[in-house]
């Protein structure tokens, strides 16, 4: 009778790993606990039916567990020993119920894998949108000012639409009164003009271990070309020194 | 007993585990996470070259106070450049949507009380501000403030208007 890799000799009482070709002579013991095996094949036998009369049952244990080793040694389960049910011979092989603790290094079903991978994707992305403490939103445009006493300022610029080319040639004309300063006071010029160009928003800031030092500057416009920037007026509002 | 331990530590019942878990995060994060604006005071030199006076740019001050309370906020404005006008503008708004990764809340405004001077630099900068062509009380409108730099160890804020794209700096509100 074949069972899994193993041929069992029922008449000389022997079990033969055909694999490996070794044979196993078993003795009365271990033949009667694999004769109510095989005979309730499928089925749970119980501790109690599998003794056979005289038999201690750490005997009987010993036996269940080297016919497990002699049945299995692959991942493949044929005989398994249910604690206070009893053992089962299976009829066909049937992979173990890997454990977590048990098995680190135990195999994971391709469905798994995919599982894993797409609650991990998924938590990333959420994470990212609804965790992120994003504490800065990158400007449209910036450039490092040097003042004449050599003081660096970055300018960020917040563009309201898409024309920047417009945009850079007022950022330009900006730069370049800022960069005349013999000094600036601060890390930091924000500028944004409104979507009308119409109204500037101008925000300077100082970061210091404290506190930030800040200043905000609002000028209205009458229409897009008017002039307004002077030294003077980039002294009156703190941006030059 | 032992048989749910055993279902418990098995691959299986890991998956299901961090299932749980994950599901909970995500409820977690959807529900309790913080989404209200911060209340912030800000305050500004304001410059109006539409309205010259003798040549010279009319220099003048002006505040903005932002108050959210359940979803409901409140957008005051003053300023001062005449003396001795004073004008403000009140608005309420109503929370829309808050798109927590750009940090940008959707708001549906409408203005509920105001003081203009006959020749008004709030009224015109307020034009401007909230990308109206007249204010009205009661005209509701959309407005979304966007936090653009925010340092809540230092009580530090800086927000943009949207669509007008004013930048104010603010100090955060204990």
């Amino acid at each position: 009778m074949q069972i899994g890799h193993c041929w069992y000799d029922r008449q000389n009482k022997q079990l033969i790993d055909q694999a490996k070709d070794i044979s196993w002579p078993l003795n009365d013991q271990e033949y009667w606990v694999l004769e109510q095996l095989v005979q309730h094949r499928g089925q749970v036998v119980s501790i109690h039916q599998l003794k056979s009369p005289h038999m201690h049952r750490t005997t009987m244990l010993k036996i269940i567990e080297s016919l497990i080793q002699f049945l299995g040694g692959g991942k493949d389960i044929l005989l398994e020993y249910i604690p206070n049910q009893g053992v089962i011979l299976y009829k066909n092989t049937t992979s173990p119920h890997a454990s977590l603790l048990m098995s680190p290094r135990g195999t994971l079903p391709y469905s798994h894998y995919l599982l894993i991978i797409m609650l991990v994707i998924a938590g990333c992305v959420y994470a990212y949108s609804g965790l992120s403490t994003t504490s800065h939103i990158k400007a449209d445009y910036s450039e490092r000012i040097v003042s004449k006493q050599g003081g660096l300022t970055q300018l960020l610029v917040y563009a309201a639409d898409e024309e920047n080319y417009k945009l850079n040639e007022q950022v330009n004309i900006i730069a370049k009164h800022i960069k005349s300063c013999d000094a600036i006071a601060w890390q930091t010029i924000t500028l944004a003009l409104s979507r009308d160009k119409l109204s500037l928003s101008i925000i300077m800031l100082q970061q210091t271990e404290a506190a930030w030092l800040y200043h905000n500057v609002k000028l209205s416009r009458a229409y897009v070309d008017q002039k307004w920037l002077s030294p003077n007026w980039l002294k009156e509002v703190h941006i030059c020194e | 007993m032992n048989k749910i331990c055993a279902k418990l530590l098995s691959v299986k019942g890991g998956l299901y585990i961090g299932a749980l878990l994950f599901t909970l995060l995500m409820i977690k994060l959807t529900w309790f996470t913080e989404m209200h604006m911060y209340d912030v005071q800000c305050q500004a030199s304001a410059f109006d070259l539409a309205h010259l006076q003798e040549g010279e740019l009319l220099r003048g001050d002006m505040l903005l106070q932002l108050i959210e309370q359940n979803g409901r906020l409140s957008l005051a404005y003053y300023s001062a450049f005449d003396e001795p006008i004073r004008e403000y503008a009140i608005f309420e708004g109503e929370l829309v949507t808050m798109h927590s990764g750009s940090l940008t809340y959707d708001y549906n405004v409408n203005m509920t009380d105001y003081k203009f001077a006959e020749v008004s630099h709030l009224n015109d900068y307020l034009l401007h501000e909230l990308n109206l062509d007249s204010l009205k009380l009661g005209q509701l409108f959309p407005q979304s403030i966007q936090v653009i730099e925010a340092d809540l160890e230092r009580h530090f804020l800086v927000i943009k208007f949207s669509p007008s794209n004013q930048l104010w700096a603010c100090k955060i509100l204990p």
